[in-house]
Formats: structure tokens, sequence, C-alpha cells
């Protein structure tokens, strides 16, 4: 496969049609398209991923992702109106020409639709082929080892230690070098021989003898029929729960780590309901309060005005007193004047002589005090009516009511910020949900496991027959009669049978001894002090040990777990594809300048007959790519935004 | 108590005000406009607001005074004892002090301030 253009439309910040021209010759077989971060670079990647497997996302997530597209279709020509993005791949390949074409069409409130179109040279390929044509070329199973998101190393790493990410990857291998066909090839054999067997017992001069291998032959043959139908349902079974498995593990593995988030955000939620509903009851609490005592803010006037009342009333009260005072002693000095009763006492009063200037004198002051009350009567009214007015207990209620609410306030502020910060990880995801995902991936695993063993005993069912053939087969020859063609002929078939059982184990030994040899080579390309490392160790069922000189395990760092997963991708990569491109963002974002070096001086040379790297500023400048790749470099691009607007970036040759 | 005869029947706001008022019942802690107006009454006069300071002209009627807002008297009362000097007229100072009351609480509001804050200041209001 060589890769010559790439073209997309309203792609992602692409606006409008744009067109990178990929074709590089085999002395300068590198792509670089330099990109700082947020500008369209992994858009570029995903388009092409896009463009090739229909999906956006790791390839293994391909199913049903349409909707996703939506979010691509670039914004300004949104806004004019344009409903289609696509991308469009030129490529050749077994001296062909390949013209791959995938669009989206996105209207608001219906289904996004996507459609895809295949050119060979001047035919075109039915749409429902185009996938399996693809598929043939660069099948999808090995779309990481080619085209690859460098930033995800570590997880190729995590993957490696899992023993099913590592069946997948053996498997990917297998599928694309054509063991399963072996396989079945291996099973076809196996109804050849009992086909054989069959003519051969026809041609026995004993007719007992030929009844029995007869019969031995027809309940082997319908037991391998009933084998071989229960194989290839279990399989199905097997590839349908794997596959609903992996979907199931991949949404499960997006929710990790948020069952506790998921528990404390229905608790939030709980609280803040419960929040709410006491805010509301203060608040109607608080209406109430106004409602009665909505003159309370005037209290302190009131109580001003209370306080003079009294003052007022009081001092009317003394004037009063005072006044009545004065009149008993004028009463009392007139009865000392001209006789008569004590107003206090009610006795006879003596008669006293010279008391009539103390009588004036009282008058006297009797008069003034009068003079002064004039007016100051007591007014008990309108006390009453200002204390009516004054309620303390309002103002004690609405104080306590409103600093409740302060604190709910602050509260039910943090609780909600909370809220929405456990909201925003969880993006959607409900405990209901992983519940059911948990539950689903269980079940499935039980599928898988109660499959492989009916799978395993339909293998083991599969030797069975096949031992006894050979044993029928020996004691056919045995019998005289029999047509040494159809003798000869089983005897054939009995061998390839065991050709094929054996090529197919050595097959896989040489496959997985391939990649751990291209594997270690590549390590050591990349590694600083080689002589410090034995290379790398692949076990049959690939499981990756990094040795040192003695062949003993050695442990590594991140660093150094990076670069292994470098070397086994350029392995796999080798293994599977071959020949072909090398698709690759940020190769180098995690690597100091040393390995830099390397990667581009080993690593990608080797890798492939044409690369195109996507590579930002902090990994490699320009100048520093020039100087280490020098006159490898085929072409060289750059993205930019001519008018500052994130939704228009453009590719330019640099 | 009967109504001197030269007082208000009818008593409102001006748009202004009544634009006051809606912001304090959208503050949320009046059940009705009648509470949030007598409040902005009860307001203007603990912080001495004058009620010469309120639009001469343009009020649209809200309420019946004495028999529907004041049927217990209680705003009558408080003007009169608070405001002696226009104890004759105390339904139309108390129409303006209204109109005032509410349109500082509602610029309080808007600036920020809650309810809380500006019953205290009501009730510490010293003139200074």
């Amino acid at each position: 496969m060589h890769l010559r253009r790439l073209t997309l439309e309203n792609f992602g910040p692409y606006y409008g049609v744009q067109s990178i021209n990929l074709d590089v010759a085999s002395d300068s077989p590198v792509v670089v398209i330099y990109g700082e971060n947020t500008l369209g670079k992994s858009t570029l990647f995903l388009a092409l991923r896009w463009c090739l497997y229909g999906s956006l996302s790791s390839v293994r997530e391909s199913a049903n992702e349409h909707s996703s597209v939506a979010v691509v279709l670039n914004n300004i020509a949104r806004r004019e109106g344009a409903e289609t993005l696509s991308v469009t791949l030129a490529f050749d390949h077994d001296d062909q020409s390949y013209v791959l074409r995938r669009s989206a069409t996105v209207r608001t409130g219906r289904p996004v639709t996507v459609a895809a179109s295949l050119r060979v040279d001047a035919s075109v390929i039915p749409t429902s082929t185009i996938d399996a044509a693809i598929g043939r070329i660069i099948h999808p199973q090995i779309a990481d080892f080619f085209l690859f998101d460098a930033e995800t190393l570590s997880s190729f790493n995590e993957r490696l230690s899992d023993d099913r990410e590592r069946g997948f990857i053996r498997e990917s291998i297998e599928q694309v070098l054509g063991i399963p066909a072996l396989q079945l090839a291996k099973r076809d054999v196996i109804e050849l021989v009992n086909d054989a067997l069959d003519r051969q017992s026809k041609a026995n001069r004993s007719a007992q003898e030929a009844q029995k291998a007869r019969q031995r032959l027809k309940k082997l043959a319908s037991d391998l029929v009933s084998v071989n139908r229960s194989r290839a349902e279990l399989e199905e079974t097997i590839s349908t729960a794997e596959r609903e498995l992996e979907r199931t593990r991949e949404a499960l593995q997006r929710t990790s780590g948020i069952e506790a988030d998921l528990r404390e955000q229905e608790t939030l939620e709980a609280q803040i309901k419960d929040g709410n509903r006491e805010t509301a009851q203060i608040r109607s609490e608080i209406k109430l309060l106004f409602a009665r005592g909505w003159m309370a803010v005037a209290n302190k006037r009131l109580e001003e005005k209370l306080a003079a009342v009294r003052q007022a009333n009081n001092m009317a009260s003394n004037r009063a007193r005072e006044i009545s005072q004065l009149r008993q002693r004028v009463a009392l000095l007139e009865g000392k004047l001209t006789g008569g009763v004590c107003p206090t006492c009610n006795q006879p009063v003596a008669v006293e002589v010279g008391v009539e200037q103390e009588l004036d004198e009282a008058r006297e002051s009797l008069r003034i005090a009068l003079e002064e009350t004039s007016g100051g009567e007591i007014d008990l009214h309108t006390e009453r009516r200002i204390s009516g007015l004054i309620d303390k207990s309002i103002l004690a209620d609405f104080a306590s009511r409103t600093k409740r609410l302060d604190e709910l306030k602050l509260i039910q502020f943090e609780r909600q910020t909370r809220l929405d910060s456990i909201s925003d990880r969880l993006k959607g995801n409900s405990l209901a949900e992983i519940r059911r995902l948990g539950l689903q991936q269980q079940e499935l695993m039980q599928i898988v496991k109660r499959s492989t063993s009916a799978l395993e005993e339909c293998k083991q069912e599969e030797g069975r027959i096949a031992q006894e053939q050979k044993k029928l087969a020996r004691q056919l020859d045995r019998i005289p009669g029999a047509d040494p063609k159809v003798v000869l002929e089983a005897s054939f078939l009995r061998l390839v049978q065991e050709a094929l059982d054996r090529t197919v184990g050595t097959f896989r030994e040489q496959v997985r001894a391939s990649v751990e040899d291209s594997a270690s080579d590549i390590f050591l390309g990349l590694i600083r002090n080689p002589d410090g490392y034995g290379g790398l160790r692949i076990s049959s069922d690939y499981r990756v040990h990094l040795v040192d000189p003695r062949g003993e395990a050695r442990p590594t760092s991140e660093g150094g777990k990076q670069l292994v997963a470098l070397a086994l991708i350029g392995a796999l990569k080798l293994a599977a594809v071959r020949e072909g491109p090398v698709v690759i963002d940020s190769p180098l974002a995690r690597l100091d300048l040393q390995h830099r070096e390397n990667v581009l001086r080993n690593w990608i040379p080797r890798l492939a007959t044409q690369s195109v790297l996507l590579l930002q500023s902090g990994e490699l400048t320009k100048s520093e790519a020039e100087r280490l790749l020098g006159s490898s470099i085929g072409r060289a691009y750059s993205i930019v935004r001519p008018t500052g607007d994130p939704e228009h970036a453009v590719i330019e040759s640099v | 108590m009967s109504l001197p005869l030269d007082d208000k029947h009818q008593i409102g706001l001006t748009a202004e005000g009544s634009r006051a008022l809606a912001r304090m019942i959208a503050e949320g802690s009046f059940a009705t406009e009648g509470d949030a107006y007598k409040f902005a009454i009860a307001y203007a006069l603990a912080t001495e607001c004058d009620p010469a300071d309120a639009p001469k002209g343009g009020y649209q009627t809200k309420f019946n005074a004495a028999g529907g807002l004041d049927r217990d008297g209680a705003v009558r009362d408080l003007v009169s004892l608070l405001r002696p000097s226009d104890s004759n007229r105390p339904y139309a100072v108390a129409e303006r002090l209204a109109e005032v009351g509410a349109t500082v609480i509602a610029e309080m509001l808007e600036a920020n301030l809650g309810l809380a804050e500006i019953v205290k200041r009501g009730i510490e209001y010293s003139g200074d």
C-alpha cells in the first residue's frame, strides 16, 4: 500500500475542501506534518482512520458510531448550511490505484447517514464489499500496528499485561497470516480422508468386513458432520460473545473508578433535594413572618416613640401627683384659716392664726402647676397603640431563619459544585447502567467460558475421529481386494492431514519467533545502551519479557516500557502488514532527545516504505527534523490558522 | 378610627415603583404585593425617608387603603405615630413612602444585598 493523497471536506477544523499530497519517492519516504496542539493534527489522523475503517476512535470500537461523526462537521460550514463532510484517500496497492471516499450527511433531527465508495482503477467496487476489500489490504484488526497515536503507547503496555488482549494480538496476526484458513483446510481434509476410506471399504472382498467398515465410516462421517456443525456454532457464539464482551469491557473501562462518584452523585442529589425542600419551607415561613410583622423593620423608631410617650406619660403622672398634693395643701391651709376638715385624714382642723401668707403661696404654686400641666394629659391610648405594633419575636424569628437560609445556600452551593464536577466526570453514566454492564460482562464471560470448554471438547472429538480414521485405515490397508489407487489416495490424504496439523503449529511458532526477533532487534536499536539488554522474549501467548544478556528477565522504567511497546508494534507491523505505510500521531511526545533520534533514524525507516509523522514543535522542531531526517523527508506541511478562527485550519506546504 | 375626609382611599405606585415592587417580590420573601408594599412603607419610615422625594404624580392604583390593604389600621397607625405631622393624611403619605421605600430596597437588592441585610440596615438606622 502506498498513500497518494488525502482530501478532506468540512472535516473538523478543515473548512471547505483541503487536499494533502502524500506521494513520496522511496529514497525520501517521510511525510512530516507540523501542527501545534489543538490546530487539527490529530483530526487529520482521525480522518484517515475514519476513511479507511469508518471509525473515529479505535478500530475495535467501530461498530455503530455514526452519530459521533456529527460532531466533526466543520462549524463554519454548518452555519453556512452545509450538511456533508467527507474524506477521500487515494492510494496504490498491487499495481492498482484505489480511491476510497467516505462521507457523512448530518441533518438536524435526523440520524447521521454515512456512505462509502471505492474505485479500483476504472472499476467501482460494490458498497457492500468495500470494507472487505480494504480489510484484505490492511485488516482493521491490525490497524493499530500501522496507524496509531503514540500518546496511547502506555495503554498498549497495559494491553500486553492482559491475557485476553494478548490473545487478541495473536489472533490478529494469525488472522492476517491465514492460520484460520489452514485450520479450515485441515477439517476439509478429514472429510476427504473419510470419503476415501469409504470407497476403500466398498472395494473390500469380504462382505461382512466391508459392511462393518462402512458402518464405522458412516458413523465417523456422521460424527464429523455433527462435530463440525457444533464447532461452527460454538465459534460463532464465542466470536459474537467476545465482540459483545469487548464492547462491554470498553464501556466498563470508560466507567472504571466512577462507581464511588455515582454513589456520591446519588447522595448529593438526595441532599440537594432535601436542601431545596428545607429552603422552600423556610422561605414559606419567612413569607408568613413578613405578612404578620412587615412593620418590624421600624421597631427601633417605634420603641423610641414608645419611650417618648412613656416619658411624657410619666411626667404627666408626676405632675398630676404634684397638683393633687398642692390641692391638699391648699385645702389644709384653708381649713386652718377658717376651720374645717383635713382633706387627707378627715379630722377636724384646729383654727390657726397667721397662715394667710402660707395659703397664698400654696395657691400660687397650684396655679403655676395647673398652668404648666395644660395639654400634658396622660396618653395611655397612644402608648397601647405603639406597644401593639412592636413585636420583637418577629425579628428574632426572621434572623434565625435567614441565618439558616444563608447556611443552606452555602451548603447547597457546595453540594451543587461537587455534583457538577462529578456529573462532568460521569458524562451521563448512571449507576444502574454500570451495574447492568457488570452483569452483562459476567454473563458474557460465562458464555465464552462454557463455549470455549465445549469447543475444546469438539476439538478432542475431532481428534478422536481422526484417530479412529487412522485405525480404520490401517485395518482396511491390511484387508485384501482394495483398489490400490483408492488406498494410495487415502494414504496421501492422511499424510496431508498430518502435514497440515504440523504446519499450523510450526507456522505459529515461526510467526512468534519472527516477531520476537524483529522486536528484539528494533528494541536494541532504540535504546541508549543495547549492551545491557538481551532483547525481548515473546512467549507463545505473546507475553513480552525484557531480558538481560544472560536471558534473565529484567525490570524497566516507564520510558523503557514505551520503547518495548514501540518495538513490539514495529515487529507486529513487519509480521502482519509487511510492506506499506505507517502513520503516527505524536510519535516522539514521550521520549527524550536521544530516543527521539533513535526512533527517527532506526525505527521509522525500518518499519515502513512510507511514513507520515504528525509532529508538534514540542517533540521536534522543523530544524531538528531536518537535521535528523535530512533527505528522507519527501514532503513537509504545516497546519496553520490564517484567520485565527479555530474552525478554519489550513494545511500549507512548507 | 375613621379616615380623614381629605386622605386618599386608593393608593398605588408609579411605573418605576411597580418595577421596584416586582423586584422585591422576585426576591422570594413576600407572599403578596401587599406585604411587600407595607414593608416598603415600614422601611421608609424606619430609615426616615422623605416622602417629598417621591414623584408628585403618575401613581397607578394598586390597593384600596383602609378597605383592603390596611384593614387592621396598622399602616395608618404606623404613619400617624412616626410622622405625626402627616397624621391627617396617613395613606397619602404612606403611598409616597411606599414609592421611595420600594425604590431604595430594589436598588439594594440589585446590588446583591440580601433582605436580611436590608432589614438589619432598617433596624439599625440612626440617621447618621
